[in-house]
């Protein structure tokens, strides 16, 4: 009869082995300053847009200024994420351990009108996922201030400043976190 | 000194168990508050496009679901992080409790 190793054995194999690749383990790329204070700013200066805007009920068309200011920032912060760790991977980002069975770009393609255009699946570590879909939320909160047409953004509509701000966040939790050495 | 393997596992047992505890109070710290807030965005949605005029037009309130996909996605995903970042602590935390048995077990730093 062949023998096997008790589980525990296999265990400490494997911690030897992660072991004698470095004394330390590390899963997540390290606190980034430059993320923590543009998605800083960011926050700050789209919760001062949406005020100013909702006043007046300013129109995409009015405001365009802003868009062209912040997406190419947006898109820079997610390039300088995906280039700090090219092969990084986000363990379980597509069914979330089968939370959304479905997967979630199937859920997006089910919440995007027909025609239109679906995420492609977020690429690299968590961090660059992270900062793509706050990238993808930005350029949808344009769209949604284009479709509002004359309605620009009402004072009484929470949710797409919420919804963005939420991306935002979860930007920062896991920067301070990291900062913090959580 | 031999290595007794059920010491060990006894002692990165419990850094691992220390090291876990974070990642509940990051949930409930961080994560279901979020989604708490989440939750209000689906009411927000429904009054915009049944208040009298409405405040949201049916295009943009389209956008507003796949944008409540995304920031789901975000809530989810930070979780994550923070339990890789659990992960990584427990790594090392279990490493750095069996540094010394091994490394006087071997006669040499291994690790």
């Amino acid at each position: 009869m062949i023998r096997y190793p008790r589980p525990e054995r296999w265990l400490l194999v494997l911690m030897l082995l992660v072991a004698l690749a470095g004394c330390s383990v590390s899963l997540i790329q390290p606190y980034d300053d430059v993320i923590e204070k543009t998605a800083s700013d960011f926050y700050e200066d789209f919760l001062r847009f949406t005020i100013s805007v909702g006043r007046t009920r300013g129109t995409y068309a009015d405001n365009r200024a802003f868009y062209d200011k912040w997406q190419p920032k947006l898109t820079t912060l997610t390039a300088r994420a995906v280039a700090a760790n090219p092969s990084g991977r986000c363990p379980s980002t597509e069914t979330y351990g089968g939370l959304m069975p479905q997967g979630v770009t199937t859920a997006r393609a089910a919440a995007t009108p027909s025609g239109g255009r679906v995420d492609v699946a977020p690429v690299g570590d968590c961090t660059a996922q992270l900062l793509q879909l706050l990238e993808d939320q930005f350029a949808d909160f344009a769209k949604f201030h284009e479709a509002q047409g004359t309605l620009g953004l009402p004072p009484e509509a929470r949710a797409p400043r919420e919804l963005v701000l939420t991306s935002v966040r979860a930007v920062l939790y896991v920067e301070l976190a990291r900062k913090q050495g959580k | 000194m031999a290595l007794d393997a059920d010491a060990l596992l006894s002692t990165m047992s419990q850094a691992a168990a220390n090291a876990f505890g974070q990642v509940w109070k990051d949930v409930k710290n961080y994560t279901i508050p979020e989604l708490r807030k989440l939750a209000g965005t689906f009411v927000d949605i429904e009054l915009g496009l049944s208040a009298k005029p409405p405040y949201y037009t049916k295009e943009s309130a389209d956008i507003l679901f796949r944008m409540q996909v995304r920031a789901t996605q975000s809530i989810l995903t930070a979780t994550t992080a923070l339990t890789m970042m659990q992960v990584e602590k427990a790594l090392n935390q279990i490493l750095a409790a069996v540094r010394l048995a091994i490394n006087e077990a071997v006669k040499f730093a291994l690790v």
